[in-house]
Parts: structure tokens; C-alpha cells; sequence
């Protein structure tokens, strides 16, 4: 295990609304480990997404940094931060988390393709990692004619394609019935392994109670239950 | 250069789904809009080259490549010119002399200004915008003072073939009364319609050797008339000979302004047909716009996977040019072969709705013209490329700055 897999010190963000300021994180710190699974818990409008988008490299802190494998990611470039978000880390949102013009296959191999530039063997890999998922007779489907947990089971297999160390999941069961929810915890549960973190961010309880960490963001800042 | 997961989304976007009817629709209005743009500019550009060909080659049918004025001696200069052509490998068809003289031209009451073109008889013969044009009268009634006159001026002075017509020269003859223009009469042997308003209004042919007494002392409208091998050459010709001090004129010197008003109308119209290139380019630019809003969460999610900037930017460029790219290959097609078939597509255009679409009483053509130039056809492919890529531009940089953020949580 590696305790100090992803490292952030000082972290700030905050948004500008009508002029007025909101301070979403402030001064954050927080360490965590490889090998488990970390839900991030909070009301509305806590910063849960915030925080998500920056380690994701999708945003810029305002300041503090972010350090992964000892590395500072935060003040990378923009080229970087898209060859880190291809190689090594992965997301799954609530919705809309597929693209509509492409099938299941190529909905997941999609990622691969676009990190190794090899067709044949990402259609392979997609191919396997979907019958893993229950979803070989699937593959073939458009998102359109997939129920939500499929779609969400199709997200979670391109999130893990590429073998990211990183996967940050935004209420992924969010739009999901209680049967559905415990399926893609469970897949999500199943992902977790050495040199990987898996980072949830959701209101379920439920969900929390399952993983190995269980984080609370209030005022700006984390708390470890 | 392109990703696979790039060309697998282009392809995509290439060929939408059914519910996205709209876009299909808008692609398919490009492609045509395009093409049809295209076609329309290839032919318009072929036709108005026929045209313009067909109207030259009368024109040189009837008027010299290269003019040499004030000389002495035909022969002495004849030789000189001759020589100058060797040594620069200059291909001619003949070297010739003539007149062309301002006149007075009275039958019966009517009076005419008129230009008198004095010419070898066998030059008149072999003339073939002349003898395939006589419209009365008999080609070989030429000499002994018989000569061919335009149909138009036969018209206007009232004359037709075997009446005669008095010309006053612009030689002046010594009278007890003073000095007075020197009158000769002529006999018309032919009259000639070419289509070519300037010949058949103002011109009277006449033999340069049994002319003598008529052609006396018009030292000053004595001309070399040089035909070349390739008429383009004439101005190049032209300097050379005025290099070697010989005084001379071009047939385009000669028909600058009709010259010069070809070219503008050719350019005028091009810039004109253009115009709906640069219209049906909008339809790529409405396109893909619509394919970028729509797409908004999608263009987020391609990015959170790793594509960057650029590859969404190559992504729309290549989905609007390949449009673009397409439409103009089809209207190249298009009007090649619309070109090339113009006469029969005339012909059945003409059959189907009962009218005359080509009158050639009005043209003095037989038949539609049309010739295909490449350099314009490759010139308008580039031009409609260049307003497609160019089209395409806007909507992917805009596709490139989408914040995945922003759409993925508001959108």
C-alpha cells in the first residue's frame, strides 16, 4: 500500500457569482492511500463535484497543490493534463456519461483507441471487459437502448479500459433504483485493487456505509469519519 | 494527422442517426449546395470559354495575327520578317500584303462611310469565314472588278449582287475645279454575312491585283498581314518585330476593348457564381453549428477521456470539409459532364419545353459552345475547398472551447 498515493495541501477553489465570491474549498488537506475505496459525502453545494473536477484535472485550484505519486499534478499544462486524464485517470458521472453515436463496444473501446491509437486490440479488450460487466449480449446496443443501469455499467467499463490509478465516480448511482445502486457498487467494489484509488462522491448513505473510507465535506474542508 | 478514435467519431457525424433528421438534412442541402455551386460555375466558365474561342477564331478567320504598317518595300520587308522567324522559331501560316482604306461608299442616293479591304484573291478564296458565308452571289465573281461586300452594308446602300457602286478615295485628283476625291465603280460579285456585326456593316472585299488604279497612291494604308501557326503568340511577336524596328499591331491591340470585355465579363461572372459557393458554405457553417450545440455533453465527454483541444477541433474541421470536399467533387463531375453534353442536353431541353433555347440565327453558332479549360476547373475546386475549410473553422474552434464542466453539470 501506498499511503500517500494522492496528497492535496492548501487546496482552494473558489467561484465568482454576481461578484460576490464563493469560497468552495478552503485550505483542504488530505491524504490518502492506494487499494480502497473512498466515499465523499456532503450536502448540496459542499464542493463534492468541485473537488472531484480538480483532481480529475478538468479545473485549476486557486492554490495549494495536488501531488499523485509525489508528482505535483496541479500546475501542469493543459496537453499534460489531457495525456494524465487519457492515461491515468478515469470518471463516471450520474448521466450522460456516453456517447450516443457510438455502440456499447465502442462506447468503452473509445478510451483505449484514443490512449493506444490500436483498434482491433481495444475492440478486444472492450469485448472481454463488457461480458465481465453481464453485458455481452449488449454490446452491439446503442445507449438509447440501454436501461440506466447498463448505461452506467458501459461507463464504469470504459472508466477501467485503460487500467487508470484514478477513478473518480460523481453520484453514479444517483438516477438508479436500489437494485441498480448495489449492481454498480458492487462493480465499483470489485475495481479495487493495488496502485488504484477509487473516489465516490455521493449522498447515499447506503453506499458510504460499503466503502473503505468515508470522507465528509463541510465548509470548505474534509473530515474523516 | 488523424487518431482512429478521431476518424471513428467523424465517421460517425458523417452519417447521422434518424432522430437527428435535422442534421442529416442540412448535410445532405450542403453537399448539394456545394456541388451544385460548383457544377453551375464549371459550366457557366465553359460555355462563356466556347464562346469566347468560337468568337475569337472568327475573328481571326477574318483579321491578321500581327498588322506591319509604314514600310516601303513587301518584298524587301517580307524576307526581313521571314528571317526574324527563323531565328526565333517563330511558326507562321503566311505573310501577305494588303490594304485597308477609309472610304466613301454612294449607290444611287444612300452614302456610306466604309472600310475597303484590298487582299490577294487567293487569300479572299481560302478566307473561310468568307466562303462559307456568302449568301448571294457566286465566291468566284472576285477580281476584275468585281468585289464581295458585308450583308448589312449591301442593306443599307440598297445594292445586291450585279449592281454597281461608286467609292470615293481619299486620294485627291488635280481639276480645273480644284482638287476633288478620285471616284471609282465597282461591281458587287458576292455579299457575305458572317455574324460578326463590325465585317458584315462595314466591309468591302476587293482583289489587290486588279485594283491597281484604286490602291495608286495609298502608300499609307499599305499593311503586311501575318497569319501565325498560334494566334496567342501574336503580342510576343509583335515586340520582337518591334525590337527589329519593324512598326506592327496585334490582332488583340486591334480588338482591345472587345478583348478586354471578354475577360471582364468572364471574371465578372466568376466572382458572380462564386457568390453561391460562399451562400450554400453557410449551410455547412448552420451544420455544424447545430452538430456542435447538440453534441455539447458528448464534445465534454470525449474530453474527460482524453481527447484534446486540437482532436475536437480536427474533429468538426474534418466533418464540415469532408462535406465540403465531397459537394465539390460531385459538381466538378457534374459539370464536366454537363459540359461536355451541353449540345444534347440543349437539344432535349429544347424538345421538352417547345422553345428555341440557342437560337442560332441569333449566335451564328450551329451549336451550343463549350470547352473545358482545367486550370479554371482546378482554380474553382480550390476556391470552393478553400470556402469550405474555411467555413468549417468557426464551429470547431467553437466545439474545442466547450468547458466540460459547465456542460456536463448544467447542460
Amino acid at each position: 500500500m501506498i499511503k500517500n498515493f494522492l496528497e492535496i495541501s492548501n487546496l482552494s477553489k473558489s467561484y465568482f457569482d454576481n461578484g460576490e465570491e464563493i469560497r468552495i474549498l478552503r485550505n483542504m488537506n488530505l491524504t490518502l492511500a492506494d487499494n480502497q475505496i473512498v466515499s465523499l459525502l456532503g450536502p448540496s453545494g459542499s464542493g463534492k463535484s468541485t473537488l472531484l473536477h480538480l483532481l480529475s484535472l478538468l479545473d485549476k485550484p486557486d492554490s495549494g497543490t495536488i501531488l499523485f505519486n509525489n508528482e505535483n499534478i496541479s500546475q501542469i499544462n493543459d496537453d499534460q493534463r489531457t495525456i494524465y486524464r487519457r492515461n491515468s485517470i478515469s470518471i463516471v458521472y450520474q448521466n450522460n456519461n456516453l456517447i450516443s453515436d457510438l455502440s456499447a463496444l465502442e462506447n468503452v473501446a473509445i478510451a483505449n483507441i484514443c490512449k493506444t491509437n490500436d483498434i482491433k486490440n481495444a475492440y478486444r479488450l472492450a469485448a472481454n471487459i463488457l461480458k465481465d460487466f453481464g453485458l455481452k449480449k449488449r454490446i452491439n446496443h446503442y445507449p438509447y437502448q440501454l436501461s440506466g443501469g447498463e448505461q452506467q455499467r458501459v461507463a464504469i467499463a470504459r472508466a477501467v479500459i485503460n487500467d487508470p490509478l484514478l477513478i473518480f465516480a460523481d453520484e453514479p448511482t444517483g438516477n438508479l433504483d436500489q437494485k441498480n445502486s448495489d449492481l454498480i457498487l458492487n462493480f465499483l467494489m470489485k475495481l479495487k485493487k493495488t496502485n488504484r484509488l477509487i473516489l465516490i462522491a455521493t449522498h447515499n448513505r447506503v453506499l458510504a456505509d460499503k466503502t473503505d473510507l468515508r470522507l465528509t465535506l463541510s465548509n470548505g474542508n474534509v473530515n474523516v469519519e | 494527422m488523424i487518431t482512429a478514435a478521431e476518424l471513428l467519431i467523424i465517421k460517425r457525424y458523417l452519417k447521422p442517426k434518424k432522430k437527428e433528421g435535422i442534421l442529416k438534412i442540412i448535410s445532405i442541402f450542403s453537399f448539394l449546395g456545394i456541388g451544385l455551386g460548383v457544377a453551375t460555375l464549371i459550366i457557366v466558365m465553359s460555355v462563356m470559354n466556347g464562346f469566347r474561342t468560337d468568337l475569337i477564331s472568327k475573328l481571326l478567320l477574318f483579321q491578321p495575327h500581327i498588322l506591319v504598317y509604314q514600310f516601303n518595300d513587301f518584298e524587301k520587308n517580307k524576307i526581313n520578317i521571314q528571317n526574324i522567324f527563323k531565328e526565333k522559331k517563330i511558326e507562321y501560316s503566311n505573310i501577305n500584303l494588303s490594304y485597308s482604306i477609309q472610304a466613301l461608299v454612294i449607290s444611287k442616293d444612300i452614302n456610306k462611310g466604309s472600310m475597303i479591304r484590298a487582299l490577294k484573291k487567293e487569300s479572299f478564296l481560302s478566307d473561310t469565314l468568307i466562303n462559307q458565308n456568302i449568301i448571294d452571289g457566286s465566291i468566284k465573281n472576285f477580281g476584275n472588278n468585281y468585289i464581295s461586300i458585308g450583308s448589312n452594308l449591301s442593306e443599307s446602300l440598297g445594292v445586291w449582287v450585279g449592281d454597281t457602286i461608286t467609292v470615293l478615295s481619299t486620294v485627291k485628283e488635280s481639276t480645273p475645279f480644284g482638287n476633288v476625291p478620285q471616284q471609282y465603280t465597282f461591281k458587287i460579285g458576292s455579299i457575305f454575312k458572317t455574324g460578326i456585326y463590325e465585317f458584315d456593316n462595314n466591309y468591302i472585299l476587293l482583289d489587290i491585283n486588279t485594283s491597281n488604279d484604286f490602291l495608286l497612291n495609298q502608300n499609307d494604308n499599305k499593311n503586311i498581314e501575318i497569319r501565325l501557326k498560334d494566334p496567342s503568340q501574336s503580342n510576343f511577336v509583335k515586340e520582337v518585330l518591334q525590337k527589329n524596328n519593324i512598326k506592327s499591331f496585334s490582332w488583340i491591340d486591334n480588338n482591345k476593348t472587345f478583348y478586354d470585355a471578354l475577360l471582364v465579363e468572364r471574371n465578372v461572372m466568376f466572382i458572380i457564381l462564386t457568390l453561391i459557393i460562399i451562400v450554400a458554405a453557410f449551410n455547412i457553417i448552420s451544420g455544424l453549428t447545430i452538430l456542435v450545440k447538440n453534441k455539447t455533453k458528448e464534445i465534454a465527454i470525449l474530453k474527460t477521456i482524453g481527447f484534446t483541444r486540437f482532436g475536437i477541433i480536427k474533429i468538426f474541421f474534418i466533418t464540415g470539409s469532408a462535406i465540403g470536399a465531397a459537394g465539390t467533387m460531385f459538381g466538378v463531375i457534374l459539370g464536366i459532364v454537363f459540359s461536355y453534353n451541353i449540345e444534347s442536353i440543349r437539344i432535349f431541353l429544347s424538345t421538352i419545353m417547345q422553345i428555341e433555347i440557342f437560337p442560332a440565327e441569333i449566335y451564328f453558332l450551329s451549336k451550343m459552345p463549350s470547352e473545358i479549360h482545367m486550370p479554371t476547373i482546378l482554380l474553382i475546386s480550390g476556391i470552393a475547398l478553400l470556402i469550405t475549410f474555411l467555413s468549417s473553422i468557426i464551429p470547431s474552434l467553437k466545439a474545442s472551447k466547450i468547458d466540460p464542466i459547465r456542460s456536463l453539470k448544467y447542460d
